[in-house]
């Protein structure tokens, strides 16, 4: 299922949608798998995401998200900030994703 | 530099704030004893997820959390030896003098320079905002030094 994700992911960061790759990464998170590998395979997913995403339209990005899909993105955010993978935009994620919710 | 300082303190307090929600929990192990969890860890359901929240490699903030406690620990930047020896002496100096601060812990955790510790009992004599502008407040001013 993650593979699926990833694919989509992929190709709507190729046909240059990086709004909808967000989005879509972000639905039905794997939380109760038991399974590391699975959970980190998604969080490589996710980064790849916000990754295509350019800075000034992090704030629209983020307004087109729904409650639950911004609190998962809050949780990668803090996961991303644990790890050290691009802190700088990750703190600009966390300061929008805060003034939504 | 300044930019990223911002965002970095902001995301910092609004983690504090909404991880600061604390009350009393008496030990379930020992009876009468009211322990700060986080330092004791005697239950894995009274504890949540630490936090991290980062500004680069050299500079974040730990946030764990529990039913009755939090500890916050700080990296703070050191470039070069100096800095690292500054660092060492000044954080010295503060957590000998820990009884005077109430919120400091007089060890910092593993891998970061200060640590604080703040239990419900602080927060039922302290103001949470006053609490958190505190902690907000000395990050600053160690990043102007």
């Amino acid at each position: 299922e993650v593979a699926q994700r990833a694919a989509e992911v992929e190709g709507l960061i190729a046909s240059k949608k990086p709004m909808k790759a967000v989005a879509a990464s972000l639905n039905r998170p794997p939380l109760s798998v038991p399974s590391q590998e699975i959970k980190d395979d998604n969080f490589r997913v996710v980064m790849r995401a916000m990754a295509a995403v350019r800075e000034a339209k992090i704030k629209d990005c983020v307004e087109g998200l729904d409650d639950a899909q911004c609190d998962t993105l809050m949780k990668y955010v803090y996961r991303a900030m644990e790890e050290g993978i691009s802190l700088s935009s990750m703190l600009k994620w966390h300061a929008h994703c805060l003034s939504k919710g | 530099m300044a930019n990223t300082l911002k965002t970095y303190l902001d995301a910092v307090r609004a983690s504090l704030e909404a991880c600061l929600c604390l009350t009393t929990f008496p030990s379930q192990q020992v009876e009468r004893h009211n322990k700060p969890e986080i330092e004791v860890q005697s239950s894995k359901e009274l504890l949540l997820t630490p936090l991290v929240v980062a500004r680069n490699e050299d500079e974040k903030v730990l946030i764990e959390s529990s039913v009755n406690s939090v500890r916050i620990s700080l990296k703070i930047k050191q470039m070069d030896g100096m800095d690292q020896l500054l660092a060492h002496w000044f954080c010295r100096f503060l957590m000998q003098r820990a009884e005077q601060f109430i919120v400091l812990r007089r060890k910092a955790v593993d891998g970061f320079d200060l640590s604080f510790l703040i239990t419900n009992t602080n927060l039922e004599k302290m103001w949470k905002h006053k609490l958190i502008d505190f902690v907000i407040t000395f990050m600053e001013e160690v990043d102007k030094e």
